[in-house]
């Protein structure tokens, strides 16, 4: 029975061509609408992901417990061998780690001063697992050859621009040192980098990791150790072997634990998102709704010559509805379609906000925004145009199915 | 035995403004194998009796039987069931599903029945070539004419075996010819297989053919001769 309602309802579709070649393109578009914004929306959000953990964050962060809510040199490992063996157990998850000393503290020239984080790292290291030395728009990265008579740094171009120096420029760095003494000391600008965020180019300044270490009196000793995975899903494998390996002398936090606003935006992004599909297809089930209506109108007589024959009124109501999932199976398609056309005429290639850059730098992603999909949220997409359609149709379908025969038999 | 009762049976269509008595108290009953035609002219209440009989519609008063099961004490579904299982339609329009073949027309009722496919299948194609459709079998109803699609509906109306057939003006829309022919098949199929008919008619043509014919007027049962 239900395969000859269907066929009764595929069929059905060709009968006016041209309306439903309007429905179909009307779902369409709005399927087509969904997945861009998709696409494009968690490109964006995964381009700020990539930035924060990439630039400066990383993976996982290890550090002594409580150092990530009170960050001073009081809680600094002062023995981090522990913490190092402990990621170099993990060999097939880690892609790699760098030893790090951070701390707050103040960044003056001759002109000015800023406040800034100061980051001591293994240039090596460093430069493998972060984005920083391929962001160096002028001069180098740290070369790893530090002397005490040439400190190395790098410096953001925001902060170059507040503090009114360049490479070459000598700027000194204060800092809260060990036993409640102020540390300081002087350093080359060696370098100066530009990342998609404006903050970070503004607050993150790069030292040799000996350098920081002397200026805050804690020799050996590290702020943190932070981690860069082979593979994004092993990220809370990792934090759970390494929570486990090392105790709770140890915090160990992942870049979404590290970055909440973060996470929270990447939030705001999958509801507005949502919210903003959902409209989508809330418009567009009137207009389908309507032309259902006029098909099952048009069909009065039809329906109540079925009913006469002895189909139950559930059975046309179903026939309606299949008619609906047709036409909002043969949407989806189109709108895939739209979509692959777009793709390889160049949206694939990425998204040229240019003319937007200063906004999209506050978000810390690049003028060309690349298209990434998400499984989960693409099967919602198209779950959501289905359901709408089957939605719209609903009304329609309960009118056929309360026809009587005998009034709907005497219908021109 | 009695296929058809109607006691007493009054129909009035009511509107918010107007209330129109279509039947005043018909009494009438329709045996097994009959040929029957029920004539008047417009307005008389012959399409009202024949959606009565056909439990499309109920009655304002009165009491209708079908194959033994009075009408007025079914629910909606029961009246269904017994549309699909009891009661063959033919319609002045043909009414066929414009979608589905000849075939997927006759098969139809069948398929409401949960008739078997294989069982199906053989009974429309044995009707269709009795109808004269042999060739016909996968035509939509655009790509045949009148007078075949009235053949098809006849098909359907019988394929499904029922108690009897109710046939609404089924010459309405066929030329003279065309029209003497699909009678004359109803009429061997009443002869051979015993199946009842009973129409509506105003067609000179049907009253002449029908070996009992009840005459309406203004609802009421004017005349009822056996021919």
């Amino acid at each position: 029975m239900e395969g000859t309602l269907a066929r009764i309802a595929w069929r059905s579709i060709f009968r006016n061509r041209r309306r439903s070649a309007v429905i179909v393109a009307s779902v369409a578009v709005g399927v087509a609408g969904a997945i861009f914004m998709n696409v494009f929306m968690w490109g964006m959000a995964e381009q700020m992901v990539a930035s924060t953990v990439n630039s400066f964050l990383g993976e996982i962060q290890i550090h002594r417990n409580g150092f990530a809510d009170n960050p001073v040199v009081g809680l600094t490992m002062d023995a981090p061998r522990p913490a190092i063996a402990a990621v170099e157990r993990l060999d097939g998850m880690v892609r790699g780690y760098a030893p790090r000393v951070l701390t707050r503290g103040l960044a003056e020239s001759a002109t000015n001063a800023s406040g800034v984080q100061i980051i001591g790292v293994d240039a090596a290291r460093e430069s493998t697992l972060t984005s920083v030395a391929r962001r160096i728009v002028d001069g180098t990265f740290l070369t790893g050859r530090s002397s005490p008579r040439r400190k190395e740094v790098v410096i953001g171009d925001a902060l170059a621009g507040k503090l009114g120096v360049g490479v070459g420029r000598k700027i000194v760095l204060v800092a809260q040192a060990t036993g409640g003494e102020m540390g300081s000391d002087a350093f080359r600008v060696i370098g100066i980098f530009r990342m998609p965020s404006e903050d970070l180019n503004r607050t993150l300044v790069w030292v040799d990791l000996a350098d920081a270490q002397n200026m805050l009196g804690i020799d050996g000793g590290l702020s943190e150790v932070m981690v860069m995975l082979r593979h994004e899903g092993d990220l809370t494998a990792a934090q759970d072997a390494l929570a486990r390996a090392l105790g709770p002398a140890y915090e160990v936090r992942t870049w979404r634990e590290a970055s909440k606003a973060m996470v929270v935006l990447i939030q705001l992004f999958d509801v507005s998102t949502l919210i903003m599909m959902a409209i989508v297809f809330f418009a567009a089930t009137f207009g389908i709704a309507n032309t259902m209506l006029m098909a099952v109108f048009e069909r009065t007589r039809e329906f109540g010559i079925l009913r006469a024959l002895g189909t139950r009124p559930g059975a046309l109501f179903r026939m309606v509805i299949y008619e609906a999932a047709f036409i909002g199976a043969l949407g989806i398609a189109g709108g895939m379609l739209i979509i692959a056309i777009l793709y390889v005429a160049g949206l694939g290639k990425g998204l040229d906000l240019s003319i937007f850059a200063q906004s999209l730098a506050l978000f810390g992603t690049d003028a060309v925004i690349r298209p990434r999909l998400r499984p989960g949220l693409f099967a919602v997409s198209l779950a959501m145009a289905e359901a709408m359609t089957v939605l719209a149709s609903m009304w329609p379908a309960l009118r056929a199915a309360r026809l009587q025969p005998a009034d709907a038999i005497r219908r021109q | 035995m009695n296929i058809v009762e109607v006691i007493g049976v009054e129909k009035v269509y009511r509107t918010d403004h107007v209330a129109t008595q279509a039947l005043r108290g018909v009494d009438l009953a329709i045996g097994a194998g009959e040929f029957t035609a029920i004539a008047g002219p417009s307005g008389s209440g012959k399409t009202t009796l024949l959606n009565l009989i056909g439990c499309l519609d109920l009655p304002t008063a009165g009491r209708i039987t079908v194959a033994g099961r009075d009408v007025g004490q079914l629910s909606a579904a029961e009246l269904s069931d017994l549309r699909r299982d009891r009661i063959g339609f033919v319609f002045q329009a043909y009414n066929l599903i414009p979608v589905l073949t000849a075939r997927e027309n006759v098969e139809f009722v069948m398929l409401l029945q949960r008739v078997p496919e294989k069982e199906r299948a053989g009974r429309a194609e044995a009707i269709l070539r009795e109808v004269g459709l042999a060739d016909y079998l996968d035509r939509r109803p655009t790509e045949m004419s009148g007078g075949q699609q009235q053949r098809v509906a006849v098909a359907r109306a019988i394929a499904s075996e029922p108690a009897l057939v109710l046939a609404d003006e089924p010459t309405a829309n066929l030329d003279s010819t065309t029209g003497a022919a699909l009678l004359d098949l109803m009429r061997s199929l009443n002869e051979e297989k015993g199946i009842t008919f009973v129409f509506s008619t105003h067609d000179r043509m049907v009253m002449d053919r029908a070996r009992r014919l009840v005459s309406l007027h203004d609802g009421r049962v004017a005349a009822d001769e056996a021919r």
